[in-house]
């Protein structure tokens, strides 16, 4: 078995890493600069698996020719669209070979049994490339808005490399599209110290999400969901509530390196998250959700399937099969299509819906108290989006159908410490901890509704401003869960 | 450059506090991990962590893991805070053997399997003496004690921003510069309360009493959570096997605990998950059985706590596994006797 390793931004290793090429890049000339990230890149992505660099190449030079040959002048768009769809299927092959062979062998030899018929598995014994997913979806971007007239084909191979590779973002997004990254390598970055300390503050306040709270969440969260079965009530109550919370803290954690480490070297990389529990609405949540993976399913498959301007039966289908594959994008199991399928199922209940809902809160009389309604809105938003949580945590189907049905059983039972409540793996020290962190980053997402902190702490008086960065340092250093726990949005 | 130089000169002014702050952990030098500094003795070191219950289990195992890698022996004990109160000198003096003391107070069976994986890469072992429990033998007790120590072994900038590590510098400045000493502690239920802590010798009923009636419920609580461990036994399968391919000698043995504690297996309704441990652990290696109705468990003045035995006992025991030819004593340890015997043992006391 091949020992494997990945610099993961709580590493000790990019802590080395980091400075070392945000230095580099700011002592090289211009010039020189793709070509020092590009290796750092290569050199980030090989700390994995060394020899998967060669798949990430076959895609890169797939979409880098396909591009170049689609924009020949006098080719037919007969020709064009060929050699779209050629690279996006070849692009979308080496997906499919390493990430749903399995899925689609073990699936497809279930169906065999029922049927009666002796299927020859070949499952493939391999790992999946670290951020495949993610690089994938990037370089397919590409090539779409290249066909689409909306891009110029990048002819330096080595820019356009960068832009599939480029380290903050290459194994778990954002998902950048060419028109917002690609001409950033060609323009110089000076060294901004506005710029540059706002980008080390993004990193640090993503290291505490990620650290403080999303790593030490795991502990109960794996701790229940490891066994489910063992509780009931209050635990798996607390361990949904729990995960909605880690995945958010982990993923935004991890986004806001990525864009931070991008923004000290003058880098712009899309938001990917925008307080997404404070949406009154699933439809507003996913605008607030992973924005660059939501936006790229929207330009790229709803809108092409025909959108909303379309029959109703038909833009419902559209939005659920959007859905389906955002699930399935996610990882090829069948707790993930039905967690996208929920999704999809939500967001045609919500448009059903509406018009009994405004008549319902009319007759409560809900209308005349905007705060409560809205309050009322998030919280079922909220409750909504853990039950489809369970869906994407849970190892089986029938653990989660287990976790929804014994949710509320044996509630007040299960809440006495002496009757296991507190046995999650973690004690009562680390719940305080927690959930003074948890309010601590919601305080902060209330006081973001008008402007980013980041801009109010400006205004603020310079002792104020080191003493909340001290703290926040040392919350991390001493509050922090140091087992280099993996992002969860690697796996995908 | 002018924005690049004030980068640098803030950034600097910023991490001084850090800085100092290692410079402290460097000069302390907590758990002897860089080895460059020897201002305070070792036994200095040692106090600013087993004094602290909730430093201890991670005082304990990152102690133990730098001074084995530095010193490595053939023969050790592996197992929760019993065995770390087993005196090693005592030892040498009746076997005339070196043992390494590897005992992790707030230990757990995960603790046992890690503790001997990590000496076994070490050193060619040739006694391994493992003290194992059956409230720690469950599959809900999952302490991960090695978790934090094995991250500051891997990642040298953890030891200088560790909280524990941090605790424990203090704790032993404090040590040295205040004449009074730190409480000793005994017991990690009632310090986690904040209350006094009561003494050691049981000549304090009312304190003994409250103490005994916290672990009890302690230990109930953890018994109606009581889970087979599928993957425990597998590892200690895995343990036992090594051992017989290596020609190490494989010794488990089961401290005694009160017969209330005994009691309340029963009351959980684990008697046959009880007799199941011990037969799983006869099938691994050599056993010595002292849990049990006997004349040590039956009496309270043998206990500090529920299932902690005062020094007299303890030595006892140590004559009866090593082997000692200055104990005039019968034997105790034996097959555990049906637990009905246990249930109206208790019920008479």
């Amino acid at each position: 078995m091949m020992e494997e390793m990945v610099v993961l931004f709580n590493s000790f290793e990019f802590g080395l890493f980091f400075p070392t090429v945000t230095l580099l890049y700011f002592l090289l000339p211009h010039r020189f600069r793709w070509g020092m990230l590009l290796a750092a890149s290569c050199f980030f992505y090989m700390m994995f698996i060394p020899q998967y660099i060669a798949i990430l190449g076959v895609t890169i030079v797939i979409d880098y020719v396909a591009a170049l040959w689609m924009v020949r002048p006098g080719l037919p768009t007969g020709k064009r669209k060929a050699i779209l769809i050629g690279s996006i299927l070849s692009t979308c092959l080496v997906l499919f070979v390493f990430k749903y062979w399995n899925f689609f062998h073990s699936n497809l030899a279930m169906l065999a049994r029922l049927i009666g018929w002796n299927y020859p598995i070949r499952m493939l014994n391999i790992i999946l490339p670290i951020g495949l997913s993610f690089h994938t979806f990037q370089s397919l971007s590409y090539v779409i808005e290249v066909y689409r007239g909306h891009q110029k084909p990048e002819r330096h191979f080595g820019i356009y490399a960068l832009y599939v590779m480029f380290y903050p973002q290459l194994v778990a997004g954002p998902i950048e599209r060419p028109q917002n990254l690609l001409h950033q390598f060609r323009t110089p970055h000076l060294f901004e110290y506005q710029r540059v300390t706002d980008g080390l503050k993004l990193m640090l306040w993503g290291m505490f999400k990620k650290v403080v709270i999303a790593d030490r969440l795991a502990i109960a969260v794996n701790h229940i969901y490891g066994d489910p079965r063992a509780y009931s009530g209050g635990p798996l109550l607390v361990a949904t509530v729990f995960f909605a919370f880690q995945i958010y803290c982990d993923f935004s954690g991890y986004s806001d390196i990525a864009i931070g480490a991008a923004q000290v070297m003058g880098f712009r990389l899309m938001d990917n998250f925008n307080r997404p529990y404070f949406s009154k609405s699933i439809a507003e949540f996913w605008k607030r959700w992973h924005i660059s993976l939501s936006t790229w399913f929207r330009d790229y498959l709803y809108i092409p399937l025909g959108g909303n301007r379309a029959k109703t039966w038909r833009w419902r289908m559209n939005l659920f099969v959007t859905f389906l594959v955002s699930g399935l994008w996610h990882g090829a199991n069948w707790t993930y299509v039905i967690w996208g399928a929920l999704n999809g199922g939500y967001l045609i209940a919500s448009h059903s819906t509406q018009r009994l809902r405004q008549a319902m809160c009319q007759r409560l009389g809900l209308a005349r108290f905007p705060t409560l309604h809205k309050v009322f809105r998030v919280a079922t938003t909220f409750s909504l989006v853990c039950v489809a949580w369970i869906f994407f945590r849970a190892n089986t189907i029938s653990e989660a159908w287990y976790i929804i049905t014994h949710l509320f059983r044996g509630l007040a039972h299960r809440w006495k410490p002496a009757g296991g409540y507190w046995n999650t793996g973690t004690d009562q020290a680390e719940w305080i901890i927690v959930l003074l962190s948890i309010g601590l980053m919601e305080g902060v997402h209330v006081l973001q509704r008008h402007r980013h902190i980041r801009q109010m702490l400006r205004e603020r008086p310079m002792w104020l401003r080191w003493l909340i960065y001290y703290a926040l340092v040392l919350g991390i250093l001493f509050f922090g869960v140091f087992d280099n726990q993996q992002f969860i949005y690697f796996q995908f | 450059m002018h924005e690049f130089k004030q980068f640098f000169i803030r950034l600097l002014i910023f991490c001084s506090p850090f800085l100092c702050f290692a410079l402290g952990v460097l000069i302390v030098d907590p758990y002897n991990y860089t080895g460059v500094s020897r201002f305070i003795t070792d036994a200095s070191k040692k106090s600013g962590f087993n004094r602290d219950p909730a430093l201890m289990p991670f005082g304990y195992t990152l102690w133990n893991m730098i001074q084995f890698r530095r010193q490595p022996s053939a023969n050790v004990l592996i197992g929760d805070s019993r065995v770390a109160t087993l005196n090693v000198d005592y030892l040498r003096k009746i076997t005339g053997q070196q043992y390494y003391n590897f005992g992790i107070p707030g230990g757990d069976c995960r603790s046992i399997c890690d503790t001997f994986w990590y000496v076994a890469r070490y050193t060619e072992l040739k006694r391994v003496y493992i003290g194992i429990s059956f409230h720690t033998y469950n599959d809900w007790s999952n302490r991960k004690v090695f978790t934090a120590p094995r991250g500051i072994l891997n990642n040298p900038l953890r030891y200088f921003t560790d909280r524990n590590v941090l605790k424990t510098a203090c704790n032993i400045l404090r040590g040295l510069t205040t004449p009074k000493p730190l409480p000793a502690n005994r017991d990690q239920f009632r310090a986690k309360k904040g209350k006094e802590l009561p003494p050691q010798s049981g000549a304090d009923n009312d304190h003994k009493n409250e103490t005994w009636s916290i672990v009890l419920q302690g230990l109930a609580g953890e018994y109606q959570r009581w889970q087979y461990p599928e993957s425990t036994y597998a590892e200690l399968k895995r343990i036992s096997e090594y051992c017989r391919s290596k020609q190490i000698s494989l010794v488990f043995v089961v401290f005694p605990t009160s017969i209330e504690q005994q009691s309340l297996i029963i009351q959980a309704g684990l008697a046959d998950s009880f007799s199941r441990f011990k037969q799983d652990i006869a099938g691994l290696g050599a056993v010595y059985d002292f849990d049990y109705p006997n004349e040590i468990t039956i009496h309270r003045e043998n206990f500090v706590d529920p299932m902690h035995l005062t020094a007299p006992i303890l030595e006892r025991i140590m004559n009866e596994v090593w082997g000692s030819t200055q104990s005039n004593q019968p034997p105790l340890s034996v097959t555990s006797p049906p637990l009905a015997a246990v249930d109206s043992r208790s019920r008479r006391n």
